[in-house]
């Protein structure tokens, strides 16, 4: 070993020429070997550059469309709704609200000169909201479209513009329940606004927008937008004129018997088309936020009442059609009806003795109902309750429509007496849309409509136009003649008399509901008057029911809704042009 | 030169070479338009602006290829040194404050007015082939012993890379490196030495990415660019993001919307720009045609009539192919990011006309080389020593190659005889 190593270094030149190859062979192999690892290293890139363009392709596309397309909801406009005249009931409005960044205001004395008369606001004012310490700071209240304009056209540096939509409601509280309102997000809230909110929201759209990782939006062409779907417009069934005489003539009334409010619906008893719908309180959409929760609700489908008298309507027809009376049937009136240990009393405490069919309606009396009532037995009257839908609601298009209440025989809270207060509108509770969609089926020669109150929906350039829909035939045509007849008689000289309009046959029935002190009895002095009419008596052009509630100068439905009636028929026979019939019953 | 353009002789030169760079030079117009118009549009409100100095410094390529090709390129030998030298200082002078034009956070161009920058590093690559080339081909031999060949090969080289790193451009440092180091290979190093140069720069490689954080996040980035999408691993993510988006066949010319994000768009990310408007076909294209530069480059270096001419070849081919290998490499997230331009495809005046240079002196020496020594040595060789089929059949399919060829060799001779 030593040996070797010292020998080493002396046999270390003769070896070197050895290892070094041949000066032409390393400069042809080497050349080949830096290109082999070229290639070598292209290989690898190729490599890479397909996993990167095509294995990766999916993901990588996705999390750049992801980071680029900015989204912006385009919002579309809501529906608006029209009456039946096509008069705006609500529409869209697009406002303006102008804020100020005053860290990018450069000229604080100049923009509030210019921005000062633009606004309506005193300029010392704007120049000291826009010199305060404040990131952004709102100039004034919600400017219109024009305005809005004048203040884009100035184009001030720090004054940003930011559009807003707003429901706007150009008749005011014109219908105020029937439509509800759009809040500030145009979120459908009550009324129709509510019951069609998707179809007037419409579809919001998507502009896909090219960003920057700055936020810059990047000129160059969009990325497959989504036009916004405007909302579908309304066409009401409403009249608008119907509705101002509905409106005026509930205020004057509810003002003049120092009512609380009162409900008045009309209908065209033919098809169930609501051509006016009122109610008091109203409040006004467009200032939403300044009223009770209770004024938002629309009485007319909402709210229940036991209907009283007017429900004797519905209990003579349920006689008639099962030919357990005729008109002429008659009963001795003793002024008292007792079952078990209940006795029922007429409304005067008094007694009409022999009286007719017809007269029981005149009279309005409890006792004759009852008789009616007895006859007609537990089975055979809640069958027609049934038909007339009594305690059920009328799928009306509002929403939270409520049902009313009508205890059955075999329900806990039924008994035999219901039978009897049930005859003449005790213990039965509804709304006043139900009511005057179930007598409306007796104007209606025995065929019950269901209510409507959009007559088209325009969506898109289509129309869709709803036709009258049949609830049910309720009791035959021969029954229906009949009892109007009756109602036209009954109401000369008889309670409904001051609903009456000269030269007109006028079926009316009028009622006063007691008001349950929620302790098994009624409130004293207290009562829900009211009264339904349709005219001309057979041929109808409209029904109305008016509900006046708790008037203070009477507790009568005859003093307090009937002339309600009146006034508005009068009005009425000349709007729709009804001539006066020279054979009618009230010359 | 006193010769009009119709005299220039283009005989001989390697079809291949100039035809792969003419895509490359055409393609790169085309994407450097695409990819700086919304640059331009945003900056001088004119889509065309740099496009428009892309076309003129294109122009200037063209011409001074032209008279490249016409010059001999044993005249360079006598230049290389005082070229090297002219260049050496530059490239110190670059990174004197008020001297030297400072950009996105580095010292590494001249401005001459204008908007005309000259990036001395760009020439150093060219100056340093050159020298090299003459001073190992002046060698000999004794390029494999240690006092004569790897030391002062490792103070030429250690030189190079200092002034280059300083100012920061790690990127180029690395394509200088590697290409005087396969230059030194080729020129017949020592194996040991060669190790141990790799070895060497490699620990100062890796203590110069640990001694600066700028380049440290960058490695780091590389590693994970998803970590940090919006801050270091940005222009990574960015760069993947566009050869992703390409897919196979791209987005079509101008859709790319990388480029309205990606950093560099036009200069150094170009690839990426490519990559998603023409998706891995125009990258592989690419590739593709920087791999014939590369082949064709280096048969001309095998059969170069000398050993200066084989050393520049080489060095040449070395420098486009590895530049391109590294700026490939960076956009597809293969190495830690560094900024080099892709070669004749990147926008950028000065760096292009020095590559387009480069390319001329190639393409001079393609002129005067025996084409036959390398296609029958190497067909004798077989394939061990990594010759491809594609070169045997490219040899059948161009005889006129051959044809062309003792023409050359007697001019070449005659110029030997003058020497």
């Amino acid at each position: 070993m030593l040996n070797t190593r010292a020998a080493a270094p002396s046999r270390a030149r003769p070896v070197a020429p050895r290892r070094t190859r041949p000066a032409a062979a390393t400069a042809t192999t080497r050349p080949f070997i830096v290109l082999a690892l070229m290639l070598a290293c292209a290989a690898g890139l190729a490599a890479r550059l397909v996993f990167w363009q095509v294995l990766q392709h999916p993901h990588l596309s996705a999390l750049a469309a992801a980071q680029h397309a900015d989204l912006t909801v385009q919002a579309p406009m809501r529906g608006q709704i029209f009456d039946a005249q096509g008069n705006l009931l609500a529409t869209d409005v697009t406002e303006y609200l102008v804020y100020a960044a005053p860290w990018q205001v450069k000229d604080a004395y100049r923009t509030a000169s210019l921005m000062a008369p633009v606004l309506h606001e005193d300029q010392r004012q704007v120049y000291q909201l826009l010199t305060q310490n404040d990131s952004i700071t709102l100039l004034a209240p919600p400017l219109n479209a024009q305005s809005g304009q004048q203040v884009r056209n100035l184009a001030l540096p720090g004054i940003i513009l930011e559009p807003v939509i707003r429901r706007d409601y150009p008749e005011g509280s014109t219908a105020a329940q029937l439509l509800g309102y759009a809040d500030i997000h145009l979120h459908g809230q009550y009324g129709l606004e509510a019951s069609y909110d998707r179809l007037l929201s419409g579809t919001a759209g998507l502009r896909s927008v090219l960003k920057d990782t700055a936020g810059n939006t990047i000129h160059v062409g969009s990325l497959g937008d989504t036009p916004a779907q405007n909302g579908a417009d309304l066409h009401l069934t409403l009249d608008g004129t119907v509705q101002g005489l509905v409106e005026d003539e509930l205020h004057k009334a509810v003002l003049q018997h120092h009512a609380d409010g009162g409900t008045i619906i009309v209908m065209d008893p033919r098809t169930g088309s609501v051509l006016g719908m009122a109610s008091e309180p109203a409040f006004n959409p467009n200032r939403y936020w300044k009223y009770p929760y209770g004024n938002l609700v629309n009485p007319a489908t909402q709210w229940i009442y036991e209907p009283g008298s007017t429900m004797k309507v519905l209990t003579m027809a349920a006689g008639l059609d099962s030919h357990v009376i005729t008109p002429q049937s008659a009963l001795d009136d003793t002024g008292a009806f007792r079952i078990a240990d209940v006795t029922i009393r007429n409304w005067c405490l008094c007694a009409f003795g022999m009286e007719t069919m017809t007269q029981v309606l005149q009279h309005s009396a409890n006792v004759g109902a009852s008789w009616v009532a007895q006859r007609l037995g537990v089975q055979r009257f809640y069958h027609y309750m049934r038909l007339f839908h009594v305690g059920q609601p009328t799928g009306i298009d509002l929403p939270n429509e409520s049902p009313g209440l009508l205890p059955l025989p075999g329900d806990k809270s039924w008994s035999i007496v219901n039978l009897y207060t049930n005859s003449f509108g005790q213990g039965v509770a509804i709304t006043p849309m139900r009511l005057i969609t179930s007598i409306g089926a007796i104007a209606n020669h025995g065929v019950m409509m269901k209510p409507q109150i959009v007559h088209q929906i325009v969506y898109g350039g289509r129309i869709i136009t709803r036709r009258p829909v049949i609830a049910g035939r309720v009791v035959s045509a021969a029954t229906a003649h009949t009892l109007t007849n009756m109602l036209v008689h009954s109401a000369v000289d008889g309670e409904a008399q001051m609903a009456l309009v000269p030269g007109y046959n006028i079926a009316a029935k009028t009622g006063t509901s007691n008001v349950p002190d929620g302790h098994g009895g009624y409130l004293k002095n207290v009562t829900i008057g009211s009264t339904v009419a349709y005219a001309p008596a057979f041929h109808p052009r409209f029904i109305a029911l008016v509900i006046i509630n708790h008037p203070r100068d009477t507790i009568w439905g005859s003093m307090s809704a009937a002339p309600v009636i009146h006034n508005l028929f009068q009005e009425l026979f000349m709007y729709y042009h009804i001539a006066p019939n020279p054979s009618a019953l009230h010359p | 030169m006193r010769r009009n353009i119709r005299s220039i002789k283009l005989r001989g030169i390697d079809p291949w070479i100039a035809l792969a760079f003419i895509a490359l030079l055409c393609i790169g117009v085309v994407m450097v338009y695409s990819a700086s118009a919304v640059y331009g549009y945003d900056y001088y409100g004119n889509p065309y602006y740099i496009a428009q100095r892309e076309i003129i410094w294109a122009g200037l390529a063209a011409v001074a290829l032209a008279v490249v090709i016409q010059i001999d390129y044993h005249r360079l030998q006598r230049l290389a040194l005082p070229f090297f030298l002219i260049a050496m200082a530059m490239l110190a002078i670059v990174l004197v404050p008020h001297l030297g034009h400072a950009s996105h956070g580095a010292r590494r161009w001249f401005s001459l007015g204008a908007g005309i920058t000259i990036e001395p590093s760009e020439v150093v690559k060219l100056a340093a082939i050159i020298y090299l080339a003459a001073w190992l081909a002046g060698k000999g031999e004794r390029v494999r012993d240690f006092q004569a060949g790897f030391v002062p090969f490792s103070l030429i080289v250690g030189m190079i890379a200092v002034l280059i790193v300083k100012q920061p451009d790690l990127g180029t440092t690395i394509v200088v490196t590697a290409t005087l180091f396969s230059m030194f290979f080729m020129a017949g190093a020592n194996g040991r030495h060669l190790a141990a140069l790799l070895f060497g720069s490699s620990v100062v490689g890796w203590t110069l990415a640990h001694s600066s954080s700028y380049r440290f996040n960058r490695l780091t980035a590389f590693m994970n660019p998803w970590k940090d999408p919006t801050g270091v691993g940005y222009h990574t993510v960015q760069a993947l993001l566009a050869l992703g988006s390409g897919g196979l066949m791209g987005v079509g010319l101008g859709n790319s919307i990388e480029k309205h994000v990606l950093p560099a768009p036009y200069t150094d990310s170009i690839l990426a720009v490519i990559g998603e408007e023409w998706g891995l076909m125009g990258t592989a294209v690419i590739l593709l045609l920087f791999m014939v530069i590369a082949y064709r480059g280096m048969r001309v270096a095998v059969t170069a009539p000398d050993m200066f001419g084989r050393l520049l070849a080489a060095g040449v081919t070395s420098w486009i192919t590895f530049q391109a290998v590294l700026n490939f490499a960076v956009i597809t997230s293969s190495v830690p990011f560094t900024g080099v331009p892709l070669p004749f495809i990147s926008y950028g005046g000065s760096s292009l006309v020095i590559t387009v240079v480069a390319l001329g002196v190639l393409l001079n020496i393609s002129r005067q080389t025996n084409g036959e020594g390398f296609a029958r040595r190497s067909t004798h060789n077989g394939r061990g020593d990594g010759r491809s089929r594609l070169s045997r059949a490219l040899d059948h399919a161009l005889p006129s190659l051959h044809a062309e060829r003792p023409a050359i060799r007697v001019a070449r001779a005659g110029r030997e005889r003058t020497r």
